[in-house]
């Protein structure tokens, strides 16, 4: 349908009928406070089962009502993706009926959190005597606003560095990865002479899916930022060294963007490229040659990701209380090795790697052992990226403009300003209200 | 009184017998074959424009297929293997133990019935009376309705949430059904097609003295079809795809609907396997394509009604 | 079996435009064959379509058998209509369509099977009662919408033009058929038409209109014979009445130069202008033209310059223009007998008949009768 005589059909019909409509749907009044839906001794967990973790939650979950008789658990299937479980979220925080848990991810927890719909677990947690300290304290910090936490770290992730160890051997070259991005870029001519004019040598995934987050390891490794705390920093001379640098690498043919790398690499047409560690369990099952992972380039650059678990704010103490119980015992050590050896995540508490269990694990699968010994060099992501509303796809699409070679210095001073102004107007009038 | 006529010429035009009728046709299409004939050029463009649109629309169909009987290596490789070698029924089996697929088959099959069969029901009834029958406000009823059609309904989707979340229908088959049932895109074909009808049948039908049902069903629907059928196809498929809502309202699968339980499959962060993925969706479109080839020739006519007047 | 009475009937589409159907004052008797006849956009069918119900009256009542139809449904006025696109029901056998209205009213299948027999007998339709619409040609379509009216045997017959999509040849036919069903059947009967030929032909009497108002009821022959004014005139007849406005003096009007006498009771009650009508058959041909009297009295046959001879072998017509008129002067059309042969630029003297002159006030179109 024609786009501009719908839109005028809405302005003259609309006032009229939109308005009926909205009456007729009865958006009513949620019961907002009190129980919220639900009963106190059933928790409800809203998951997306991230890394097919369905079973493995499932099992998790038999255990805690063994362990706390007369709670039970009841797994929700609440979505495909991060970004499903908040709009399913977000339609029950219109309707009614919340989870006690729900999955948040590093882009989606924050806004609910600003909006006050998400419960502050510090409170709940000194209650219930849970010690904060042995999770890894970069993923614990990353639900932090305002010294308050709105999640616990469930399923995390980081880039990896991965590379096809026969191309490496083919150029000669030692098999680690690089030492940082100057480095590699000595080696791209090598690579690129071994791999032949129909290979790659490394593919990224585009703006769209989410470059925005492993190339926040390039600006580290330059000494730049997205943002320092809220104030954006892509004119930061550092920063636009990083474009540039990136941009290089696309002008002299060694970098490809696509949608999901995962293919090309492991159909062997690409040489290398940073992926999530959630991709680990399944490349190393595809490819048909042997795969190498490495630390991202750089020291202590590698930025996290994946997702946490939450409470909603507008549910009863009873269950919270029980919510949080539920959460605590997902994630202790036990768990959260039995979770992210089904999976590929990392274990999010620090006590994990010493069970015996993960490190059998550890010994038998040295690519694991990569994620996990990176794990204590992560830093937490740059505020504008993953807590901006938008952010994380404002900067992927400015990237795709630099790879497509438009000047860095003038998309990112565009980048700043618009930062700037979502801030403005979206962020900092709640921000410590 | 002058008993003089001028009758002009006397056409002697009666109706051909069909023999005759059907010669004259071939003859009028031979006439216009040759209009078209530009010589073997434009003949083999044509075949080469058809080949072409043949293998957009049927090379992606071919691949999912094919992918469906692959072995997980199999899936990326270069170069790209165009036939499964070795075939193997792994994904098929896989896709049922991995996911509840009979459950979700079930849900569809309940959920695409129910809210076609209610659909269909309802926009037939509200068209013909928004079209045939008289009565104050009729116009303003029409407006509401077609407004309705310009809504999207993610706009809709969450007041439709609080309502149902209200009554309690979260995870039941009628909370995911009844907000579906509304009909104004069928309100709006089906009173178009009605409002094409040649009015005088429907006089005649009431001076025969038809009531209103006995009109609707012997006079109005035997007219309209083939609308009726496309209408209806259209509105299955469209009810066997939708995502959104069956996805807000379920919580597992005793009310998820295919295309929700598919994306189970898919992993969120890391990589798919596509050949259960891929098995899935060969299965998903099946009832689909069986409905089609079963109902095709009445849905073409329906598509082209209209266009020529007998 | 019915009288119709139309008591002032009044439609009006829109309050700013004028009725459709202005008052119309109608008075049919139980088995007349009545004829609305009227140029197009003259109301004839909404007129009709008031009386099945299919149209609201605005203004005044209709009664059937004296019973105001006001609020009686389409389907409980026992009034069966012939459309002129014949609106035959297509997913409908042509013995379904004339039993569905017996169907609908619960008429028992033995008898609806009977009646249905016998209308098709009548209409000669009975090889044709499996087939469906779609496969029979105009005239069989048209005698199937026929018998869907007859088996029902209703109180009135509302007939739109239904031979209007016939070929000219099976239209004249039809014409006689159903002249004579309805003599035979007796019933009452509302006939539409816009072709004066149908409405002379077919109706027991005929009902003129023009812009939603009544002209003239009358039989054909009195329509034909007294015009009450210069459109009822002009619109019956074929070719038409020519129609020329002249000056009265001393009880002598002057026709493009020519002097026609009048009788004496007419020319006193004339004005100074009036029109003057003469059929084509109320001219004769003189063969040298006689001068009557001297001066201003003129000449009595008038000298046409032959433009079209339309020959229709028993007779002929001839259409000219006065010799020395200009251009735009009326054309005057004369009847001829088959032993006259003129063609195209010949010159004719033509003499109106006396008693045979039509008279009409100028300035109203009204009638001056005697």
């Amino acid at each position: 349908m024609n786009e501009f005589s719908r839109r005028g059909f809405l302005g003259l019909a609309g006032a009229a009928g939109v308005a009926g409509l909205a009456a007729c749907a009865g958006t009513g009044t949620a019961p907002s406070t009190g129980s919220g839906g639900g009963s106190s001794n059933t928790i409800e967990f809203w998951s997306n089962h991230p890394g097919n973790s369905k079973p493995v939650e499932q099992q998790i979950i038999k255990a805690f009502e063994v362990a706390n008789s007369g709670l039970k658990v009841k797994l929700v299937d609440a979505g495909k993706n991060y970004e499903e479980v908040a709009q399913k979220f977000n339609a029950s925080l219109a309707g009614g009926q919340l989870p006690d848990v729900v999955v948040v991810s590093d882009v989606t927890w924050f806004n609910f959190a600003l909006n006050k719909q998400l419960s502050p677990l510090d409170e709940l947690l000194s209650t219930a005597k849970i010690d904060t300290s042995d999770y890894v304290d970069a993923l614990y910090n990353d639900y932090n606003l305002d010294e308050k936490h709105y999640a616990l770290p469930f399923s995390r992730s980081t880039p990896l560095f991965y590379y096809n160890k026969d191309l490496w051997k083919a150029a000669g070259l030692e098999d680690r990865g690089p030492k940082d991005w100057d480095e590699f870029l000595t080696w791209a001519p090598k690579l690129k002479a071994a791999a032949g004019s129909d290979k790659i040598v490394m593919e990224l995934p585009d703006g769209s899916n989410y470059l925005d987050w492993v190339f926040q390891n390039m600006v580290w490794g330059y000494g730049g930022a997205y943002s320092k705390e809220w104030t954006p920093t892509f004119s930061d001379p550092n920063t636009v060294e990083a474009g540039t640098y990136l941009q290089n690498l696309a002008k002299d043919g060694y970098l490809k963007l696509s949608k999901d790398p995962a293919p090309d690499f492991t159909a062997g047409i690409v040489g290398c490229s940073m992926m999530s560690t959630g991709s680990l369990g399944g490349v190393a099952k595809d490819a048909k040659f042997p795969v190498g992972t490495a630390f991202l380039p750089g020291d202590g650059n590698c930025p996290t990701g994946g997702a946490g678990v939450g409470v909603p704010a507008n549910i009863s103490d009873d269950r919270k209380k029980n919510a949080l119980k539920f959460i605590e015992f997902l994630t202790n050590a036990q768990n959260t090795v039995t979770f992210t050896q089904a999976t590929g995540y990392m274990p999010v508490r620090k006590s994990a790697v010493g069970l015996p269990e993960e490190k059998a694990f550890l010994e038998k699968n040295p690519n694991a052992k990569t994620a996990i010994e990176q794990l204590p060099k992560t830093r937490s992501q740059d505020n504008v990226r993953v807590l901006l509303p938008g952010g994380g796809a404002r900067i992927g699409k400015g990237l795709d403009q630099i790879v497509q070679g438009q000047d860095v210095a003038t998309v990112f001073k565009a980048l700043d300003a618009e930062s700037q102004q979502v801030f403005d107007s979206q962020i900092k009038g709640k921000l410590g209200a | 009184m002058s008993t003089s006529t001028i009758v002009g010429t006397v056409d002697e035009e009666k109706t051909p017998p069909a023999a005759d009728r059907r010669r004259r046709r071939r003859a009028a299409h031979n006439v216009e074959a040759s209009t078209h004939n530009r010589g073997p050029v434009w003949t083999a463009a044509g075949y080469v424009g058809m080949v072409l649109v043949l293998l957009v629309v049927a090379v992606p169909l071919f691949w999912i297929l094919v992918t469906s009987f692959k072995e997980r290596g199999d899936i990326y490789v270069r170069p790209a293997q165009w036939w499964p070698e070795p075939a193997t029924g792994q994904n098929y089996s896989e896709l049922t133990t991995r996911i509840p697929f009979s459950d979700y088959v079930r849900n569809s099959v309940i959920i695409t019935a129910a809210t076609s069969l209610a659909k269909i029901i309802l926009g037939v009834l509200s068209a013909y009376a928004l079209s045939l029958m008289r009565f104050p406000g009729r116009s303003i009823v029409f407006i509401v309705v077609i407004a309705a059609l310009m809504v999207p309904n993610q706009i809709t989707v969450i007041s439709n949430y609080a309502l149902v979340a209200q009554l309690g229908w979260r995870n039941t088959y009628q909370g995911i059904i009844i907000p579906l049932a509304g009909v104004a895109f069928g309100t709006f074909l089906m009173r178009n097609q009605f409002l094409n009808l040649p009015g005088e049948i429907i006089e005649a039908a009431r001076l025969d003295g038809a009531g209103p049902m006995k009109l609707l069903w012997r006079v109005v629907m035997p007219m309209s079809w083939p609308t009726l059928v496309a209408f209806a196809l259209i509105t299955v498929v469209s009810e066997w795809n939708e995502y959104l809502w069956p996805f807000l309202m379920s919580d597992d699968e005793s009310t998820a609907t295919l295309p929700v339980g598919l994306t189970f499959l898919q992993n969120n962060d890391g990589v798919t396997n596509w050949g259960p993925v891929m098995a899935g969706t060969v299965l998903a479109m099946l009832p689909i394509l069986v409905l089609f080839l079963f109902l095709q020739r009445q849905m073409i006519k329906g598509l082209t009604a209209g266009a020529v007047k007998s | 079996m019915a009288t119709v009475y139309f008591d002032e009937a009044t439609r009006r589409f829109s309050k700013e435009d004028a009725p459709a159907v202005d008052g119309i004052t109608l008075d049919i008797a139980d088995g007349e064959f009545l004829v609305l006849v009227g140029p197009s956009g003259c109301g004839k069918s909404t007129t009709l379509r008031m009386l099945a119900g299919l149209e609201p009256v605005d203004g005044g009542r209709i009664l059937v058998d004296g019973h105001d139809q006001k609020g009686v449904r389409p389907r409980d006025r026992d009034i069966a209509m012939v459309f002129q696109s014949y609106a035959l029901y297509p997913n409908m056998s042509a013995a379904q369509n004339m039993a569905f209205a017996l169907d609908n009213a619960k008429v028992s299948r033995s008898e609806t099977r009977q009646r249905v027999a016998e209308a098709a007998k009548i209409l000669e339709l009975e090889p044709l009662l499996d087939r469906k619409p779609g496969q029979m040609s105009g005239g069989q379509r048209q005698r199937v919408a026929m018998g869907r009216a007859i088996v029902r045997n209703p109180k009135v017959f509302c007939m739109d033009e239904p031979l209007s999509n016939l070929d000219a040849k099976l239209r004249v036919s039809t014409r006689s058929q159903i002249a004579g069903l309805q003599r035979r059947l007796g019933i009452t009967t509302v006939y539409v038409t816009h072709d004066q030929v149908e409405a002379m032909t077919m109706g027991h009497r005929v009902a003129v209109l023009r812009d939603g108002k009544l002209q003239q009821v009358d039989t054909p022959e009195r329509l034909y014979d007294h015009p009450v004014n210069t459109f009822v005139a002009a619109f019956i007849g074929s070719p038409a009445i020519t129609l020329v406005e002249s000056d009265v003096r001393e009880g002598v009007a002057r026709v493009h130069g020519v002097s026609v006498p009048l009788d004496r009771s007419v020319a006193g009650r004339a004005g100074e202008k009036v029109v003057v009508g003469l059929r084509p058959e109320s001219w004769h041909v003189v063969e040298t033209p006689a001068r009557s009297g001297a001066g201003d009295s003129g000449t009595t046959a008038l000298a046409l310059n032959v433009e079209l001879v339309e020959s229709l072998g028993s007779e002929s017509f001839v259409y000219g223009r006065p010799v020395g008129a200009d251009d735009d002067a009326d054309r005057v059309t004369v009847r001829l007998d088959k032993r006259t042969h003129l063609a195209v630029g010949d010159t004719v003297h033509v003499e109106p008949n006396r008693g045979e002159v039509h008279l009409f006030d100028a300035a109203s179109g009204e009638r001056i009768e005697a």
